[in-house]
């Protein structure tokens, strides 16, 4: 153990203020210096001067208790207002990955009627089985589900024959957010011959196809 | 058993030892440890965990008043402490304090 390791570890041990602290460890540490110059050696030095309990005992013993409970309410906001702030972030950062539902109208991002026209495109297209406009119009990670297997595939888990399209029913969006992403996610239902198909299709900022869902 | 009675007498009259050494010049804590030892022949030997905790307390209670001295050449800052005029006030009531008990206990030690 060095000087400074010894006053250190005195320093950590007494109950008060930072500035006395400092004060107390620049006097200990003069103190330790002024021996050492006069010949002593550090173990020497140490031993006359206490043990490192011994000596922070002495220096508590002389600090009021109104200051020691200062220090203790210090202390504990040190180690509170850290945990505080992490849970307030903490839950920031959840609430902002949280996806959360606004209603479309009020959105910056999107336009209603230019969503429901993007939705009826979308199932026109599907309808016509035109693989390559509904893969051009998509994100990349939907665009391998969109080829003619996986059109057939998607209307196949509903019926085997779906007939001719008759009208487009009721259109519901809302605009999703979620951490800096946002989506328009619309639900239409749409009549065909023989079967009545509610299509839920997801757009990210640039109007692509990034979600389908039929039931 | 010895220990701990001489502890607990030593331990009541250390303010008065302090301001007394102080009286005559401000000195700096190892000096006044040094000192204490010298003139008392060695009945008080002071640890520096026993006499700054003290010095601060006078300090606080404004009987003694502390300054660092700038580092010359070789030689390093020292804290320097110095009675004040209620310090002096208050050692010359500790003074008469102690005489009397001395006084008084003198008698009945002598039985």
């Amino acid at each position: 153990m060095n000087a400074n390791q010894y006053v250190n570890a005195v320093i950590k041990k007494i109950k008060c203020n930072g500035k006395k602290k400092e004060e107390i460890k620049r006097q200990l540490l003069t103190d330790i210096d002024m021996r050492m110059r006069q010949g002593e050696r550090l173990e020497e030095i140490i031993s006359g001067m206490g043990s490192v309990q011994e000596i922070a005992d002495g220096f508590n013993e002389s600090i009021s208790p109104t200051e020691q409970k200062k220090y203790r309410r210090n202390m504990a906001l040190k180690i509170v207002i850290p945990i505080a702030v992490v849970l307030v972030l903490l839950s920031i950062l959840i609430y902002w990955m949280f996806p959360k539902g606004r209603d479309i109208e009020q959105s910056k991002y999107f336009d209603k009627a230019q969503v429901e026209a993007a939705m009826k495109e979308t199932v026109t297209l599907l309808d016509e089985g035109a693989s390559d406009d509904l893969q051009e119009n998509a994100i990349p990670q939907m665009q391998k589900f969109l080829d003619k297997a996986g059109i057939q595939k998607i209307k196949a888990t509903m019926s085997d024959d779906w007939g001719q399209r008759q009208q487009f029913g009721a259109v519901y969006m809302t605009e999703l957010v979620q951490g800096n992403q946002h989506l328009a996610i619309g639900e239409i239902t749409v009549t065909y011959e023989n079967i009545s198909v509610i299509y839920r299709l997801t757009y990210d900022q640039d109007m692509k196809l990034a979600g389908l869902y039929v039931r | 058993m010895n220990d701990k009675y001489e502890r607990q007498m030593k331990k009541g009259v250390l303010d008065m030892i302090v301001l007394k050494l102080l009286a005559s010049e401000a000195k700096y804590g190892y000096q006044i440890i040094q000192e204490m030892k010298e003139k008392s022949g060695e009945i008080f030997l002071l640890k520096d965990g026993t006499l700054y905790p003290i010095l601060y307390r006078l300090e606080d209670d404004g009987l003694v008043v502390s300054r660092w001295s700038g580092a010359k050449g070789k030689q390093v800052a020292r804290k320097y402490y110095e009675i004040t005029e209620e310090g002096s006030r208050t050692l010359a009531g500790i003074v008469e304090v102690w005489e009397r008990i001395s006084e008084g206990i003198s008698k009945i030690m002598e039985g």
